[in-house]
């Protein structure tokens, strides 16, 4: 299920960037996702592709920010090391330990991410973040 | 006349001829003879330049040396909202190397101007990336940063310093150096070294007669070695391949493998080997070698950042680093560095102004102790103990690894000093010891340390490896068990203090008493954690089950398997602070269970990373029980055995913690935990004789006296959805209202809450809540 979910946010990505795939190869394609996308429509809606943190200015939301776009770009090394330095700064900030739970699914260690996700709710997130949490967790859990 | 006669007589001369003739055609053809012996000895020096050859081919193109590895202390990073105060920052600069100047124009300086710093950081490479050097403009309000400005007048988010290098792990040789290209030698280096050691460098083959000959004349005029002759190539050789010893073989040898050397390799690779190779100075046991490691040996400075003077001073030292140690012989070492310096300004290398003008500087020496790389020892014991899970000790004391760790300069310091002012003050005789274990409370990063009384003492390491009994420490793992039962235990449930005897499963019994020798009844178990009473905490662990407490204690981080024994609930295991530090990291993450992590980052020499040493959390508590015991450890702290904490910290500041205090007052612990910060005391005797000091009395000041000296968070709570906190009379486990005398508010998960009001009783009873509750069961 969580694989379906990976691929198809890549898929998204891609389908934005290469327009020259054969017709059928796209239907195929297209009908993959749209099947893919029926099993874990949540995860899809709420985890944005573009940094949720681009406009922050201070030390955590920069970090917050680089990290978002090292691990969008497969650089997860990269992502880490700017996670603990958020962490670092800001021990309690749940968005740390989201992105960090997104950073353990994304490297297939589901069992960490989901307890990363559990400490992020620990920390009181705002709405919008528990919900996205939430999505998160239920897509590992299921 | 004998000519002569042998002339007259034919006889005579034919026999002389004949005599001659036999002469001749005796086997001793010396002609013959020196040519075959030349011609063998031509073939000895091949084989052996040959055998030579072989020598200095290997050892020159394989790994050169073998490079400790390098340990390094979290960087500091600036950002608006760091709490930090202006005098730390100073200090940690200074400690850095960093150069106080009035004008900010170089990497490695800094201006201070009251409250605002100017700083131009140094660019270094880190785990994640090179950070580049910045000029930052650095404004506090208090102890806090409250912006940052780059060059361009437009604010900056983070400043992150280099790291400050805490240490090494060496090789049986202890040998250490810090390689450099030539590239990063600074301006004057290399002229000047050559200007002293060896001005004919690049015009001789390995050996310089015109050179011998200046040292042989002026040797003579001296009447004694006064100068050598040696060039780079043959120092280098000798240092590189040979001994010391004098004598004509090896200096022969030497002669051989200098012109070998420089037959094979280039003159600017020979000089670079040399920069690295020179021994410059000893730090103990450690040997320093080369100008790289020099630099931040005498003056913490990388070696590129050093002005003329400095770098006068480390080309002063190759002649003997020991004769001319500017720590413990300035005079001379500054004598001999203007020497240097009037060499340099009379060769036209530097202008003599210039000369003059560093003449006038001090020697630049910063002291032993500000870059003592073996400052924390008792951490970088952590370090090495990490890494030798994963690394062979081959590597990490030869391959130039380059380890973070999560050490915090700033915290350790303090750390230290409140384990070594505490202690002076509760014991003149010097006799008691101490230790002490600060984390990261919310991340589990080991920040600090301490091992000894004595900062920098590299020894038996209590902080590991002193294990005793842990007496108290233990009592919330009983506590948390039962509140995990919210059906039959809550804060107010009364328990049992009252005399226990139990068998101790070695065939005896066990009867524990209270420090007071008083049993106090049924009494909440909140106040029976706070005041530490121990039947009740017998009491208590007993009737929820031994196995029970014991798994909790597993669940806790305690990964020691203890004995089934009724004793263990009141902390008959010995452990060290490390361990308990553990314990206390789970309460004060909120039940997340996560390991202490002294490494952040290993990365090779080339800067490749080569593990990660992040976060790993594993939710081993429900935040509801985590959060009824955090409100009991609170209460310690505000009026239970801890609460003497609140001379040292102020009052608003919620803190969490257990005094622990064991027989005959061997031992006394304090374990306990701010918002952002977790800390484990320990004071004893090395001889285990009693110290008569309880935790209270004894650890809990070193723990007061830090957490005064650095920057505090306050707990929080929980905020776990099914807790709900009401207003009750503690003493009769009843509901009550705020208005009533003597009623508190405690937190209950959902449905545990007591169901009936206790009245509200107003007491007249002064004095703190423990003296009201105390009142009514008077």
């Amino acid at each position: 299920m969580m694989y379906n979910a990976i691929s198809l946010t890549s898929l998204t990505k891609s389908c934005g960037k290469v327009i020259s795939f054969p017709p059928g190869l796209f239907v195929v394609l297209f009908l993959t996702g749209v099947l893919a996308g029926c099993s874990t429509p949540v995860l899809i809606q709420e985890e944005q592709s573009s940094s949720p943190y681009e406009q922050r200015q201070d030390a955590l939301g920069t970090l917050l920010n680089q990290a978002w776009n090292a691990r969008e770009a497969g650089r997860f090394g990269e992502a880490e090391s700017l996670l603990g330095r958020a962490m670092r700064i800001s021990p309690t900030a749940p968005d740390v330990y989201y992105q960090l739970a997104l950073l353990r699914r994304d490297q297939g260690r589901f069992a960490q991410s989901r307890q990363l996700a559990e400490r992020a709710l620990s920390l009181r997130p705002g709405v919008m973040l528990e919900r996205k949490i939430n999505h998160l967790l239920s897509a590992l859990n299921s | 006349m004998v000519k002569k006669s042998t002339t007259k007589k034919g006889r005579p001369a034919k026999k002389t001829k004949s005599s001659s003739r036999q002469k001749q055609g005796n086997p001793v053809p010396w002609k013959s003879i020196l040519f075959k012996l030349g011609l063998t000895l031509v073939v000895l020096v091949c084989a052996y330049a040959v055998y030579l050859d072989a020598i200095v081919t290997r050892q020159f193109e394989g790994k050169k040396w073998a490079i400790p590895a390098k340990v390094f202390a979290r960087p500091v990073e600036l950002y608006s909202g760091k709490l930090i105060t202006p005098g730390d920052l100073q200090s940690q600069l200074r400690r850095q190397g960093y150069q106080a100047v009035r004008d900010v124009r170089r990497p490695g300086t800094f201006a201070r101007n009251g409250s605002q710093f100017v700083i131009y950081s140094r660019g270094f490479h880190f785990p994640d990336g090179t950070e580049p050097s910045r000029y930052v403009k650095v404004d506090f309000q208090g102890s806090k940063v409250i912006r940052l400005v780059g060059r361009d007048g437009k604010n900056l988010p983070l400043l992150r310093l280099d790291p400050q290098p805490i240490g090494g792990i060496y090789p049986a040789s202890y040998e250490d150096r810090l390689l450099i290209r030539t590239a990063q030698a600074p301006r004057y280096l290399i002229p000047a070294l050559l200007a002293i050691e060896d001005r004919d460098y690049y015009d001789h083959v390995g050996l310089s007669p015109t050179a011998i000959a200046r040292a042989m004349v002026a040797n003579l005029k001296a009447g004694g070695v006064v100068q050598g002759g040696s060039t780079i190539t043959q120092q280098l050789v000798k240092n590189f391949f040979l001994t010391n010893e004098r004598t004509l073989v090896r200096k022969g040898k030497e002669a051989i493998m200098a012109l070998l050397l420089e037959l094979h390799y280039g003159k600017e690779e020979i000089l670079e080997t040399y920069l690295n190779e020179v021994y410059l100075g000893q730090h103990g046991r450690r040997a320093i070698h080369g100008f790289g490691l020099a630099s931040q040996f005498y003056f913490a400075q990388p070696l590129k950042e050093l002005d003329l003077a400095r770098t006068a001073l480390l080309v002063a030292m190759v002649k003997g680093p020991s004769y001319y140690d500017p720590r413990r012989y300035p005079e001379r070492a500054l004598e001999r560095r203007n020497l240097v310096l009037d060499v340099l300004a009379e060769r036209s290398i530097v202008p003599v102004a210039e000369a003059e003008r560093s003449k006038k500087l001090s020697l630049g020496v910063v002291s032993r102790e500000l870059v003592s790389t073996n400052d924390f020892p008792a951490y970088i014991d952590m370090v090495k103990e990490q890494l030798r899970k994963d690394y062979d000790e081959k590597d990490l004391t030869s391959e130039g690894l380059r380890i973070f760790t999560n050490l915090d300069p700033v915290i350790q310091r303090e750390a230290q000093n409140s384990v070594t002012s505490t202690l002076k003050t509760l014991d003149k005789d010097k006799q008691l010891q101490g230790a002490m274990v600060v984390s990261s409370a919310q991340t589990g990063d080991l920040l600090a340390v301490v091992g000894d009384r004595n900062p920098g003492y590299a020894g038996f390491n209590r902080a590991i490896e002193a294990r005793r009994p842990v007496g108290s420490l233990l009592k919330p793992a009983i506590y948390l068990t039962a509140l995990e039962r919210p059906g039959q235990y809550t804060l107010t449930t009364p328990v049992h203090d009252t005399p226990v005897k139990i068998s101790d499963g070695r065939g005896g019994y066990w009867e524990p008493q209270n420090y007071s020798r008083k049993s106090h009844g049924q009494v909440p178990l909140f106040l029976a954690l706070a005041k530490s009473y121990n039947q009740a905490a017998a009491n208590t662990g007993m009737a929820v089950g031994l196995p029970s407490v014991l798994n909790t204690l597993k669940r806790l981080g305690i990964e020691q398997a203890l004995p089934p024994y009724p004793s263990v609930l009141l902390g008959s295991p010995s452990m060290a602070p490390v361990e308990v530090a553990n314990m206390y990291q789970t309460i004060a993450s909120g039940g997340f269970r996560m390991p202490l992590r002294a490494i952040d980052a290993v990365v090779d020499s080339q800067g490749k990373p080569l593990s990660r040493y992040s976060i790993s959390v594993e939710q081993a508590f429900a935040p509801g029980p985590m959060e009824l015991l955090r409100t009991a450890l609170g209460m310690v702290m505000k009026d239970g055995t801890g609460r003497s904490v609140y001379q040292y910290v102020e009052p608003g500041i919620a803190l969490g913690g257990k005094t622990g205090t064991t027989n005959d007052l061997r031992d006394s612990w304090f374990a306990g935990y701010s918002g952002d910060l977790v800390a484990v005391t320990w004071i004893g005797h090395d001889d285990n004789s009693p110290t008569k000091l309880t935790g209270s009395s004894g650890a809990l000041k070193i723990w007061g006296n830090f957490m005064s000296n650095v920057p505090v968070q306050s707990v929080t709570s929980l905020g776990a959805g099914n807790v709900s906190s009401i207003w009750v009379n503690p003493s009769a486990n009843g509901r009550s209202h705020p208005y009533c005398e003597g009623a508190i508010q405690l937190p209950y998960i959902k449905g545990s809450e007591p169901k009936a009001y206790a009245g509200c009783k107003a007491d007249v009873v002064k004095g703190s809540l423990f003296d009201k509750i105390k009142g009514w069961f008077e």
